[in-house]
């Protein structure tokens, strides 16, 4: 019973800083729901892969959305 | 130095497109009262579903106004009658020429590069 388990890890890339980003809009709707999943909460950077300064943009983003109901803070 | 800002205001759902028209217009103009600030492009959404509901309103009607100013301009007091405004459900003001100077000189050297390699 003593399979290995094989994990195949692929590596996360910024997608972020692939494409240059310097400012992150939080009118961008579409952009920022990429990043809240169902429940709402924001997309951890362990999972997105986002490097720390787009995390910290896109944060901010995402927050201002919420205040503006652009976004939910919470789904029930 | 002028500054940069973006405004995001919600109005009263049930106000008619004239009416929010005046209304959108009465703040720029108050905006602009003294020539320290300037409009420089606004945006209306329209009636917009809210993603939770503000003042029992599941809609409200969206207009974002780009503002130039100097360091002393309208805003305080611009927001000041905005916080006042029963037709106002909620606003909110983003001060953006640091974060858009930051991003244009560091973005310069992205597209160089790009051009570069292809």
């Amino acid at each position: 019973m003593a399979r290995r388990r094989v994990f195949f890890r692929r590596r996360k890339t910024c997608k972020f800083t692939a494409d240059g980003v310097e400012y992150i809009d939080f009118k961008d709707i579409n952009l920022l729901r990429q990043f809240v999943p169902e429940r709402a909460k924001i997309l951890p950077r362990r999972i997105s892969g986002n490097s720390a300064r787009h995390q910290r943009m896109l944060q901010k983003a995402i927050k201002r959305a919420r205040y503006l109901a652009l976004l939910p803070y919470t789904t029930d | 130095m002028k500054r940069t800002y973006e405004l995001v205001l919600i109005a009263d759902p049930r106000l008619s497109d004239e009416e929010s028209v005046a209304l959108t217009d009465e703040f720029r103009d108050m905006l602009q009262a003294d020539g320290t600030t300037e409009v420089t492009r606004e945006e209306s959404w329209g009636k917009r579903k809210m993603a939770y509901p503000i003042e029992k309103f599941n809609e409200g009607r969206y207009h974002v106004y780009y503002v130039e100013a100097d360091p002393k301009s309208t805003l305080p007091e611009v927001e000041q009658r905005m916080r006042q405004h029963d037709r106002v459900l909620r606003f909110l003001t983003v001060r953006t020429d640091l974060d858009l100077k930051r991003a244009a000189s560091k973005g310069k050297k992205k597209p160089e590069t790009a051009t570069a390699s292809a």
